[in-house]
């Protein structure tokens, strides 16, 4: 499988997890707090793409969640950029097939991500809003557990490959 | 750790640099298109692009849940039914009361002279997508431009308030819901004897906030609250539509005000289909 196979396959996942996300995204959640499968996505993805494929997916699902939100535009773009860089960063230096970390990266990822964009885009209601984030990066490390085979099933081939 | 050279992590630098460039720039154009009144076509042209493909999976989802739920709701049907054909019963009692009521209102205003309110268009539409981006209390909604949708329209359902459109593109609109920390509506108290004005805030959850009311404005836990007919930061939202009632009246900390909770009419996280008046 090439290079771009892989990338192929993994945007065409992660447009599936963005759909599934705006269909029926509100049962996914505790309390009124919301789970969000689209940076879960796109989190576990940077794990298998890289810094710098990490970055255009995060332009991508950055671009995608803001045309829906139709607020912080802007900031939700960049906040996505930055955790899809952070992560595909790490990609080299940790073990990335493993479930445990993708969850672990799902919900640390979600935490970081968001509280990066309370501090670009800062919000009322403080509390609710880091309460918020927290079940929500408890909700994000859970799916971890179904989108990372997701992923792994996407992109079996090419890791027989290489 | 592997070593990362030189070249690699300009390669890098670059990329990210660039990303977010791109990011802010899509941001500042969205304002300035939405400062204008418009809606940017990068946002317009993805929720045209992918909206029906989510409604195929919404659809889906529903379908396998209609056909299933049965299993699940089991007896519990039964009693709902038992429950919803009582309130039937008291419903049509009331809408009769209501249309004497209408029709001598409707009297009584000719008689003084008063012009009568003449009844706002209303546009039905689906909910395509409720919470799509979890953060913000914001549905979109199967309606846009090219039926005549407009910023600042109100939304609504037969139990009452929900929101006010904020950004169409040609076949979507973006309403904020009156339980997002950036709406506010005027409101008063519906009960004759109180008619007290404020504003009702959302605060992010399922209830909202009662503020701004007169110190000894005459306020009971089960008094319904509605539109008051006065200006809001997104335009003025017509008088007398249902927005909840009130569900907890406590002192703040201080002891010197009130913290009054309203609870929404309508169920938000429930929308399927809602009307916007235009």
């Amino acid at each position: 499988m090439s290079d771009n196979q892989r990338s192929f396959r993994i945007v065409g996942v992660l447009l599936f997890l963005f759909l599934v996300q705006i269909a029926i995204g509100p049962i996914l959640h505790i309390r009124g707090h919301y789970a969000n499968l689209s940076l879960t996505g796109l989190l576990v993805a940077s794990l298998y793409g890289g810094a710098v494929q990490g970055c255009r997916l995060g332009l991508l699902m950055g671009i995608l969640e803001a045309s829906f939100a139709v607020r912080y535009v802007g900031s939700i773009i960049v906040t996505r950029v930055i955790a899809g860089f952070v992560i595909g960063s790490m990609e080299e230096r940790i073990f990335r097939d493993n479930i445990a970390i993708a969850c672990l990266t799902a919900a640390g990822g979600t935490l970081a991500a968001e509280t990066l964009f309370f501090v670009v885009a800062p919000q009322p209601a403080v509390i609710r809003w880091f309460t918020g984030i927290v079940v929500e990066s408890v909700l994000n490390g859970l799916l971890g557990l179904l989108v990372f085979p997701l992923f792994h099933l996407a992109l079996r081939k090419s890791k027989a490959y290489s | 750790m592997l070593p990362i050279d030189r070249e690699s992590q300009r390669r890098r630098l670059i990329a990210v640099a660039s990303c977010i460039i791109i990011g802010i720039l899509l941001g500042v154009w969205h304002n300035y298109q939405t400062s204008r009144g418009r809606s940017d076509i990068i946002t317009n042209t993805i929720r045209t692009v992918t909206t029906p493909f989510a409604n195929a999976i919404s659809a889906t989802g529903g379908w396998i849940a209609r056909q299933t739920g049965w299993i699940f709701a089991g007896k519990g049907v039964a009693e709902e039914n038992a429950r919803l054909k009582r309130e039937n019963g008291a419903l049509l009692e009331q809408a009769n009361a209501n249309r004497e009521a209408i029709i001598a209102n409707d009297r009584l205003r000719k008689q003084l002279g008063f012009a009568n309110d003449p009844k706002q268009p209303r546009l039905a539409a689906e909910v395509v997508s409720r919470h799509p981006f979890p953060k913000f209390e914001t549905i979109i909604i199967s309606r846009g431009s090219r039926d005549g949708v407009d910023i600042h329209n109100v939304v609504v359902s037969a139990e009452g308030l929900i929101g006010q459109v904020y950004d169409v593109s040609s076949t979507t609109s973006a309403v904020l819901l009156i339980t997002d920390t950036g709406a506010a509506v005027g409101a008063m108290v519906q009960r004759a004897e109180s008619r007290a004005v404020g504003v009702v805030k959302g605060n992010g959850s399922a209830s909202l906030n009662l503020n701004y009311l007169a110190k000894d404005a005459d306020v009971k836990v089960g008094d319904e609250i509605i539109t008051s007919g006065m200006g809001g930061p997104l335009g003025v939202f017509p008088k007398g539509i249902v927005i909840g009632s009130i569900s907890h009246i406590k002192s703040d900390a201080s002891g010197s005000d009130r913290i009054i909770t309203v609870k929404p009419a309508v169920a938000l996280d429930h929308l399927e289909e809602v009307f916007i008046l235009r």
